[in-house]
């Protein structure tokens, strides 16, 4: 097991409420948002980078993006070494908790999630965009969704967002059940790829279960 | 690529919208001007120009041996050597010549200057850590010191919590135009990303060592990775007089 996930492991016995899925101590339950803690290694051996993370699950190809997350500690390096890791466990789990666990408790769902980018309002990130409009949807917005994605140059997606997100705007004016499976099918990938199935809730965690 | 002795060699053929910006320790910034791609009359063939050497005296050496940073492209194409992928040599900082006296920093630099008001002044600011950075170091070469480098330059630059890099902007990750982990395949890490104030990246920034070279592909990476095809990605560089001469 890598240092990391044996640090986290330590972790998650020290945090209620939190389950360790592949490199990611995620906090239970999952609706739609990965919430979690991970480490990120570095130049240095031995040293990592804590990031407390917020990622939606619903963008296609998502490989966990941290547009969204936050380098914890002022972005200072932590080091993970076998002999000193009960310690150094006591100490992340410290940093973590309550603070930091808390808010990520908070930031439960899709609305949440637009409350915590609330800051980025009117920020033109493509991806940003399109995590915007797909939040919206999920919301039962898709008046919304709609406007936003028609104002996107979606050509100048990265080639497997484009090819995902330009079939789910052309469902989504013409065959909007088609655009509901599809962006199901994105978020249930995600899910299984990062391994999240048992920390979901919700509708989500009924058609992963059901393979629907 | 072979040169003659007591010529640099440099993987830096033209690319459109780089600009490589070398720095004088300790010095005054001497800007000049990015020439165009084009025939060199001097040289009587295709050069990229990357900007005339600067170099500025630490200890008691004679610096006018070091010739002008022109990249001889013969052979290359017009858009930069798009299928030669650099040796190993290019890849790591030049060894620590036993013996040798002057360990100090050589500079090298040109104006980097995007037009950016914003970026040519933050590459003033890192140029200038950099040189802290490195004399705080002492001397060295190598891999290993090439990653010390890097590692007390970013601490630097965190601590400073420049505008539009802050903390974040310090070994930041990116894939498909979005931030992302190191450890993801696929992703690759820029040493300082500048962003404007929506958050959007408008810089990169690459620190290289010794005879480390920013090459079209890392850049075709970086852009990529970064989804911004004409962001800027700039070369912050120090070269150890060790290597100059030999």
């Amino acid at each position: 097991m890598s240092i990391k996930r044996k640090t986290l492991q330590l972790i998650q016995r020290r945090l209620k409420g939190t389950q360790l899925c592949k490199n990611v101590l995620v906090v239970l339950p999952t609706e739609h948002i990965l919430r979690g803690f991970m480490f990120e290694r570095t130049l240095s051996k031995d040293m990592y980078y804590l990031w407390r993370v917020i990622t939606p699950l619903y963008m296609p190809a998502n490989p966990v993006f941290l547009d969204y997350s936050k380098r914890l500690s002022k972005s200072r390096y932590f080091r993970l070494t076998r002999e000193t890791l009960d310690e150094t466990a006591e100490h992340i789990a410290s940093i973590m908790s309550p603070g930091h666990l808390s808010y990520l408790r908070r930031v439960r769902g899709p609305k949440e999630f637009l409350k915590h980018v609330g800051w980025m309002a009117g920020n033109t990130m493509l991806n940003f965009r399109v995590d915007l409009a797909l939040t919206h949807y999920l919301l039962g917005n898709i008046d919304q969704c709609i406007k936003i994605l028609e104002r996107l140059p979606l050509e100048n997606l990265a080639a497997p967002i484009r090819s995902n997100i330009v079939p789910f705007f052309t469902e989504l004016r013409t065959s909007p059940a088609d655009a509901a499976c599809r962006l199901q099918a994105w978020e249930r990938d995600t899910v299984e790829r990062l391994g999240l199935a048992e920390t979901m809730s919700g509708e989500m965690a009924g058609n992963i279960r059901t393979g629907g | 690529m072979q040169l003659p002795a007591n010529t640099r060699t440099a993987s830096a053929p033209n690319i459109r919208g780089i600009v490589i910006a070398s720095f004088a320790d300790g010095g005054t910034l001497d800007r000049t001007s990015y020439p165009a791609y084009g025939a060199s009359a001097e040289l009587g063939t295709p050069v990229g120009y990357i900007g005339r050497r600067v170099d500025a005296k630490l200890g008691n050496l004679p610096f006018r041996i070091n010739p002008p940073s022109l990249v001889d492209l013969r052979g290359w194409g017009r858009e930069g050597d798009e299928g030669t992928r650099p040796s190993m040599l290019d890849a790591y900082p030049e060894p620590l010549i036993p013996g040798a006296q002057y360990a100090q920093v050589v500079v090298q630099q040109n104006g980097a200057a995007t037009g950016n008001p914003r970026i040519d002044r933050t590459t003033e600011r890192l140029l200038s850590v950099l040189v802290d950075t490195v004399q705080s170091l002492g001397p060295g070469a190598g891999p290993i010191f090439g990653i010390r480098a890097h590692v007390e330059f970013g601490r630097r630059i965190k601590e400073l919590n420049i505008p539009g890099i802050r903390e974040k902007g310090v070994e930041q990750s990116f894939s498909l135009g979005g931030a992302a982990d190191y450890g993801l395949e696929g992703s690759i890490r820029t040493d300082v990303v500048l962003r404007d104030r929506e958050g959007i990246p408008i810089a990169v920034y690459d620190l290289k060592t010794g005879n480390a070279r920013l090459t079209p592909s890392r850049v075709r990476e970086i852009r990529d990775a970064l989804g911004r095809p004409d962001i800027p990605v700039i070369e912050l560089r120090y070269r150890q007089v060790s290597s100059i001469l030999r």
